[in-house]
């Protein structure tokens, strides 16, 4: 009876737990027990190891094979584990003598041909890793570039099972060539780039300073997308950490093609208004994945055609827009993946988009264009903090030769409105306006006695919901902040209620 | 030319009676009188209009002219605008800079006109309508003020058309100065005109004179946006008095901008116009 | 032919004239002419101005009077009413466009049919 030992992580959301990967081979009539509640993929990992270590000259045990993760109770998914199984069962084996211990955990897929095959979550994984102390890992070699931010463990790139024998055997690296991921990075993007839509523009400037979220009405073609695309851009950098936990997501979800890992630019997702629930907030029914709002934690989530989506869909958007995260509950437990990203949502007026201008060419009624918004409207609009028309820019406009400011002018101030706000709140728990709590609205953060007053007028004519009215004047610190002013005054709340309804900033 | 220039110099404009009694005499004659004494009860700052005339130098007004690129037209040129005449006090010369050319459209043009703090709705009105307007052939008349005025000349400049700012102040002043490019592209195509000599600088009691102007040249006046006590609002009624047609552009209802154009329409002494079509076809019927 | 046509037209303002002095209503100006037209009768009832045009005619061979009044008449009557009130310093005050067919028949007392506010 020889039993042996590696170590590997299990990812549980985002969070990592470490997993003892025991491996015993005892006499008896050759069988294979695989234990600690492995998945579907974890489940076939027997044929790929097999195949594997036959390719690499070794062989399976022709006796009775326990494998056994723990702890037992924890859940465990995913084709990682081939690696550290195979280390584990050669060593069992006898076949590897010497162990060197510079490593400390181990993961990686197997391919048949004993080649090691990138997995998901890899960044993840040793960021928890590193937390528990652990100074080394090996891992498959195409995964090495999104380990770059790791600061306090070595990772150790392999491409083949035989490599990693040598490795244990001999202590020797092997020198492996980068392929450099593909990457579908897309260009910068600037604000200097619409033209005209002054009051788009300021409207994009608030909700950025404050978190606040927005939706873009207009008709197809004015530039709604562009503008939303550029909000990222006028966002503050993401710290080193933010940037971290962003790759991480993205590590799981597999998108690491989309973004340089390092990469401080908060990230712009944007999924088709056909996304179903799952890929719009997470699940699966295998492995359980990020979605689309995790994807844009601390970025943008941009819905164009908002209407056109699946009830469902926005209805699920919810919970993150609540909480900041997304919870995903399933028999084994409940799994959360961060979800604090600024929504933007892009609506045309009507279904058929003509309804504008003088609106001769829409051939929408007036019951299909009710309906349409309806869509849209709910608990999920009144968590818009901001409406802005978008409209066909001018004819001036159109022919003017300078071209818009550009997003690092902008950025410059939202990065100082931020600064405000975050001194204002250094007690509070919350860095952005659109986070202040309705309690804290009513006392510490109250607006000036005449903006307030004006606010309870519009409540008391029934012009604002009570939710609305704490919506404004959360906006109306961001205008305040922008301004300079020290406490929102008549002006900044009256700008805020009108960024609220809709209608121009004169 | 000196003549018309010494007259300049000595009368603001917008006066009934000096107008009256320009076009009674004529230049020369006019000069005679106030020469010989004729209006002796008439002070200027203390001195008498003689006093006042005898103290001015033609000729030096004339270089001056001439240094600045400018030009002095009045009636006794041929390309002289008619449809001034029609105010009550026509002026009695004006200076140029700029095109020339642009006069002998000047009788099809449209007087666009507004506030100076517009919303950002009254400004694309206005630049669309300019641009609308010069489509069709017709120029753009204003007063180079920022605001609506100015989002007027733009639209008409980049409708590649004809527009021309008459100003209250010199023709060389820059005023206001961040309109400084603005009246460069205009010098290019268009023409910048003033009733008052180059150097003079404005002031308030010049602008309602010079409005007056704005209305007479044009063959219909647009008021696009405009507060309860806009100043446009008064080129209005010197339009109507001439029995030019007025119109105004209505907006929303709870925007301070709009008040003055939705009392003109209440009052119904504006038509309301909500396309540069509709525009066209108002001012087309009553012709003269 | 033309002078009686015209002291019919005198005499036509004249009747709507008394017939609005009648009911308590000021006659402000009568034929007061600018280059591009002609208001018949100027009044003033309380705040409200009144401009009115007399049409007068001896037979209804030509169609009733009252459907001379055209748009573009009605426009153009407008727009004199509007210059007057800019020159006599009366922006803004109320004012109504009124039409009044004076018929004149052979025999019979003429016949004075008012119509207020016809724009």
């Amino acid at each position: 009876m020889t039993l042996a030992r590696t170590q590997s992580i299990a990812l549980v959301g985002l969070h990592g737990e470490l997993v003892d990967v025991e491996v015993d081979i005892s006499d008896g009539l050759p069988g294979y027990s695989l234990l600690g509640l492995p998945d579907a993929a974890l489940m076939e990992s027997k044929e790929r190891v097999r195949s594997a270590l036959h390719n690499s000259g070794a062989q399976w045990p022709n006796k009775r094979v326990t494998v056994s993760l723990s702890p037992a109770w924890l859940h465990k998914s995913g084709s990682g584990f081939d690696l550290p199984i195979a280390v584990a069962l050669l060593i069992a084996q006898g076949v590897v003598t010497k162990v060197n211990h510079d490593f400390q955990v181990i993961m990686g897929e197997l391919s048949l041909d004993g080649s090691i095959k990138p997995i998901r979550g890899v960044l993840p994984a040793l960021i928890a890793a590193q937390e528990l102390g652990i100074e080394s890992a090996i891992i498959p070699a195409e995964n090495l570039a999104e380990t770059r931010g790791l600061t306090r463990l070595k990772p150790i790139p392999f491409a083949h099972l035989s490599q990693v024998l040598q490795y244990l055997e001999e202590g020797v690296i092997p020198d492996v060539e980068l392929k450099q991921p593909v990457l579908h990075v897309p260009e910068i993007k600037d604000l200097s780039e619409v033209v005209g839509q002054r009051s788009a523009r300021f409207a994009l400037e608030i909700a950025a300073i404050g978190g606040h979220h927005l939706l873009f009405l207009g008709p197809p073609g004015t530039g709604k997308t562009m503008l939303a695309e550029r909000i990222p851009s006028v966002m503050p950098e993401l710290s080193s950490q933010e940037s971290l936990e962003v790759a991480a997501i993205h590590s799981i979800a597999g998108a690491l093609a989309e973004r340089q890992v390092d990469s401080r630019t908060p990230p712009f997702v944007a999924p088709h208004h056909t996304t179903t629930s799952i890929a719009m907030v997470g699940g699966g029914a295998h492995s359980i994945r990020p979605g689309a709002c995790s994807l844009a934690h601390k970025g943008v989530l941009f819905i164009d055609e908002a209407p056109e989506c699946n009830a469902g869909v926005l209805d699920a958007l919810r919970q993150p827009l609540e909480s900041g995260t997304v919870a995903i509950s399933r028999v084994s437990g409940t799994i959360t993946f961060p979800a604090d990203f600024l929504l933007v949502l892009a609506a045309n007026p009507c279904p058929c988009g003509r309804f504008n201008g003088r609106g001769l060419a829409c051939t929408c009624s007036s019951v299909q264009i009710r309906r349409y918004m309806q869509k849209i409207s709910g608990p999920l609009l009144d968590r818009i903090d901001i409406r802005s028309y978008v409209e066909v820019p001018s004819r001036v406009e159109l022919s003017a030769i300078e071209p818009g400011e550009s997003s690092a002018d902008v950025r410059a101030r939202v990065i100082q409105g931020r600064e405000v706000a975050a001194e204002r709140f250094k007690a509070d728990s919350w860095k952005l306006n659109s986070r202040i709590p309705a309690s804290q609205l009513r006392h510490k953060y109250r607006a000036r006695r005449e903006a307030m007053a004006f606010l309870h007028a519009e409540l008391d004519h029934e012009r604002l919901s009570a939710r609305g009215y704490h919506k404004v004047l959360r906006t109306s610190w961001s205008i305040a902040d922008r301004r300079g002013s020290t406490i929102p005054g008549l002006e900044d709340v009256q700008d805020a209620h009108r960024l609220r309804e809709g209608s121009q900033i004169p | 030319m000196t003549e018309h220039l010494l007259l300049l110099a000595l009368f603001e404009g917008g006066n009934e009676i000096w107008s009256t009694h320009y076009r009674q005499y004529g230049a020369s004659e006019f000069l005679d009188r106030i020469r010989a004494g004729q209006y002796a009860e008439n002070k200027r700052g203390g001195k008498s209009l003689q006093e006042a005339l005898a103290s001015l130098n033609g000729e030096r007004l004339f270089e001056e002219l001439e240094s600045i690129g400018a030009f002095l037209i009045s009636r006794e040129d041929s390309d002289w605008p008619a449809s001034l005449e029609d105010l009550k006090a026509p002026p009695m010369a004006l200076i140029g800079r700029g095109n020339r050319e642009a006069l002998e459209n000047a009788e099809n043009s449209i007087a666009i006109v507004g506030t100076r703090n517009p919303s950002d709705y009254g400004s694309r009105i206005a630049g669309d309508f300019a641009a609308g307007v010069v489509d069709r052939g017709w120029s753009v008349v204003s007063g180079g003020a920022y605001g609506i005025d100015s989002a007027a000349h733009r639209g008409a400049l980049v409708a590649e058309g004809e527009t021309i700012a008459i100003l209250g102040c010199g023709v060389n002043s820059i005023f206001p100065s961040g309109n400084d490019r603005l009246f460069r592209q205009i010098l290019e195509g268009g023409l910048l005109l003033s009733e008052v000599l180059p150097n003079v600088h404005a002031i308030p009691a010049r602008f309602l004179v010079r409005n007056r102007l704005i209305a007479g040249i044009s063959r219909a006046t647009v008021v696009v946006e405009a507060a309860f006590r806009s100043g446009s609002l008064r080129t209005a009624r010197d339009a109507a008095e001439i029995f030019r047609p007025v119109f105004a552009v209505p907006g929303p209802i709870n925007s301070p901008t709009s008040d003055g154009c939705h009392r003109l329409i209440g009052e119904r002494t504006a038509e309301i116009v909500t396309s540069v079509a509709d525009l066209m076809e108002l001012v087309g019927p009553l012709a003269v | 032919m033309a002078r009686a046509l015209q002291r019919i037209g005198a005499d036509g303002e004249t009747l709507v004239a008394s017939y609005l002095e009648g009911q308590g209503i000021a006659i402000v100006a009568r034929n007061w002419r600018i280059k591009e037209g002609e208001i018949d009768l100027v009044a003033r009832d309380g705040a409200m101005l009144l401009f009115v045009e007399v049409k007068s005619r001896t037979s209804s061979r030509y169609g009733h009077p009252l459907e001379a009044i055209t748009p573009i008449k009605a426009l153009r009557l407008q727009r004199l009413a509007l210059a007057w009130i800019a020159t006599h310093d009366q922006w803004g005050a109320d004012y109504r466009i009124d039409c009044a067919a004076v018929h004149f028949r052979s025999g019979l007392k003429p016949e004075v049919e008012y119509r207020a506010g016809v724009l």
